[in-house]
């Protein structure tokens, strides 16, 4: 029997039981309570009729019963779909549009965001993982706790490792987000080389940062399972407060800590780390964007007992493709990191337009073969085509991603990055096409034309999103920007705004969005003038 | 340029020039509505320091006291009392 994504925490649970796997707060969960918690709800998504390669979608924040959620519908061989529950309901829709659920199991506090979907979505019936119902207006919930949490015998379906497992929805550059299809087998390949790699072991604590519809939740969960460890799940409300985040990971004297840059800088600019803080932390990590090596240096030199550890890859090649272990601390703040080496059954090519292979030291575009490449977009075969294209140096049908990085292969035999060849930029991790900002702005009637550019901000803030409009008459911008906030989640939203006479034009027609950028910079520099 | 008791309102412009955020009362929890995430809470520090003329010191800052107009106002306030920059 081949091996299914579920069965990570199913061995632990055989063999851990009653260590923990999950703990939030006060809240523990351990892998026997998940395991038995995880077949209960299985049993009832079987029994109320869901077939295996069903979506089912989760709409809540990070919390243990997520992961019970996951678990289930693993189990029940349905895909599952996880809805930032902040989103707006117009952009929640299209998901929902895309991945057509058979289920929607949603916290009690996403009524009102279901009471939004249901407004322009047919919704599938919602079952609520909590013992308190989903009482929205118009949505609510046919079973809750009480109803799903019944003894019951695993319902015992296995598909193949080659099925769907879940699908993430990342930003898409013409509004409507990509449904990124990923397999059992494309995140069993990732995990086992990771637990291998960095050494996983039982009962060490790890952190689960990201929501979980950023990729990089894969990575805290499906490690940790896999090694037995217990996931320590961050508390939504520290994101903003740098000073609990430090205390906290202190407090939970964690091991492995899977991070982002933006949050790493934003500890950085509060000053909360001491010398020689979190002793019991053996190891730090951060994917998703540049990590600043100024602020790696300082952290390095501050927490000496720490491994430092770049990881870099796209969604659609399963969480990380390549990774570097940072030997010790960068000579120089110019130095960028390097993004390594590739991931085990993987391959990184740096290649021209025309798909050619392109020598050591030129940089090209970063492109992907191997175990970690999604089957594709869902339900989008053209944009699919368009991404992953076939592997020029074979006719045997495998594929490779192009993931629109530039980068190049060093002298040294590792990998490096160097900013993108489109329109997408990386905010506090998150990956936004400025096209989809374009396109939801375009939609509003107050706006006549309009681009959205990115500027390179300091170590901090990286990519401010800044939007050029034309408007009728003088646009009132907190309305505006009240009015996207319907559109799209808030760190999708411009930071700056200029009203224009007309966007300006290059030579072929296009709007320039070079002069833009220097619009935006004189703003800046005159608003800084004037105090 | 510095002022003696910044008032709420000159809070409640400042939000909105900064962050183009209205601000439709002035004890509403800027975080619970979602109108300040951590970017726009690093650049509203600056944009009060800089409006106020105080200082911030981001080493011991306290969100919980700064998280509606009225608190970014009082909390100004203590900071020039407990001497923060002129």
């Amino acid at each position: 029997m081949s091996q299914l994504l579920q069965d990570f925490a199913g061995r632990s649970a055989e063999s851990r039981g009653d260590a923990a796997a999950l703990v939030l707060g006060e809240e523990r969960l351990t892998y026997g309570e998940l395991d038995q918690l995880s077949d209960r709800l299985a049993a009832q998504i079987v029994d109320a009729g869901c077939q295996p390669g069903d979506r089912v979608a989760i709409l809540m924040s990070k919390r243990p019963l997520a992961l019970v959620a996951m678990q289930a519908i693993m189990k029940a061989g349905c895909v599952y779909v996880p809805i930032d529950a902040e989103s707006p309901a117009a952009r929640a829709a299209l998901i929902v549009g895309a991945a057509e659920p058979a289920l929607l199991l949603a916290a009690p506090e996403a009524a009102t965001l279901l009471d939004g979907l249901a407004e322009s979505s047919t919704l599938p019936p919602v079952w609520s993982i909590e013992t308190a119902p989903v009482e929205g207006e118009r949505v609510r919930s046919e079973r809750a706790r009480g109803e799903w949490d019944l003894d019951a015998a695993p319902p015992g379906v296995r598909v193949s490792s080659d099925a769907p497992v879940y699908l993430l929805f990342t930003s898409g550059s013409t509004g409507q987000p990509k449904g990124v299809t990923i397999t059992h087998h494309n995140v069993i390949a990732f995990t086992e080389w990771f637990v291998k790699q960095f050494d996983s072991r039982a009962g060490e604590r790890v952190s689960g940062h990201p929501p979980y519809h950023f990729d990089l939740s894969t990575l805290d969960i499906y490690t940790a399972f896999a090694a037995g460890a217990e996931l320590h799940i961050v508390p939504p409300a520290l994101s903003l407060d740098p000073h609990r985040l430090a205390a906290w990971i202190r407090d939970s004297e964690l091991n492995r800590w899977n991070s982002v840059p933006s949050v790493i800088a934003y500890m950085t600019k509060f000053k909360v780390v001491a010398e020689n803080d979190f002793p019991t932390l053996e190891r730090l990590m951060w994917c998703g964007e540049v990590l600043p090596t100024p602020i790696l240096i300082e952290w390095m030199r501050k927490l000496p007992h720490v491994r430092f550890s770049n990881l870099y890859g796209p969604t659609e090649a399963t969480v990380v493709s390549s990774w570097y272990d940072v030997p010790e601390v960068p000579a120089s703040e110019t130095d960028a990191v390097p993004i390594g080496r590739v991931v085990d059954d993987e391959e990184l090519l740096i290649l021209d337009e025309e798909l050619r292979p392109l020598p050591v030291g030129e940089v090209g575009e970063i492109c992907i073969a191997g175990v970690g490449l999604s089957p594709g977009y869902w339900g989008d075969p053209e944009r699919t085509a368009a991404a992953f294209p076939p592997d020029p140096r074979s006719d045997d049908g495998s594929r490779i991603y192009r993931t629109g990085d530039l980068g190049f292969l060093g002298e040294d035999g590792l990998f490096h990055y160097r900013g993108r060849a489109d329109s997408q930029v990386k905010s506090r991790g998150y990956r936004i096409e400025l096209g989809e900002i374009e396109s939801a702005l375009r939609s509003l009637e107050e706006i006549q034309e309009c681009a959205v550019v990115g500027l390179d901000g300091d170590a901090f803030e990286g990519v401010s999103i800044c939007a050029a409009f034309v408007g009728d008459e003088e646009v009132e911008l907190p309305g505006l920007r009240r009015r996207l906030g319907e559109l799209l989640p808030s760190y999708m939203l411009p930071v700056r705004w200029i009203q224009l006479d007309e966007l300006p034009m290059n030579l072929n027609g296009k709007v320039d969005k070079l002069v833009l950028r220097e619009k935006f910079l004189a703003a800046a520099k005159q608003r800084v003038g004037v105090r | 340029m510095s002022e003696q008791n910044p008032p709420v309102d000159r809070v409640i412009a400042l939000i909105r020039e900064a962050l183009t955020v209205e601000v439709p009362d002035p004890d509403l929890d800027l975080v619970e509505a979602d109108l300040i995430d951590s970017l726009a809470l690093v650049s509203l520090i600056t944009e009060v320091e800089t409006a106020f003329g105080v200082e911030l010191p981001l080493e011991d800052f306290d969100i919980e006291k700064f998280r509606s107009a009225r608190q970014i106002a009082e909390y100004v306030d203590a900071a020039r009392v407990s001497g923060g920059a002129p």
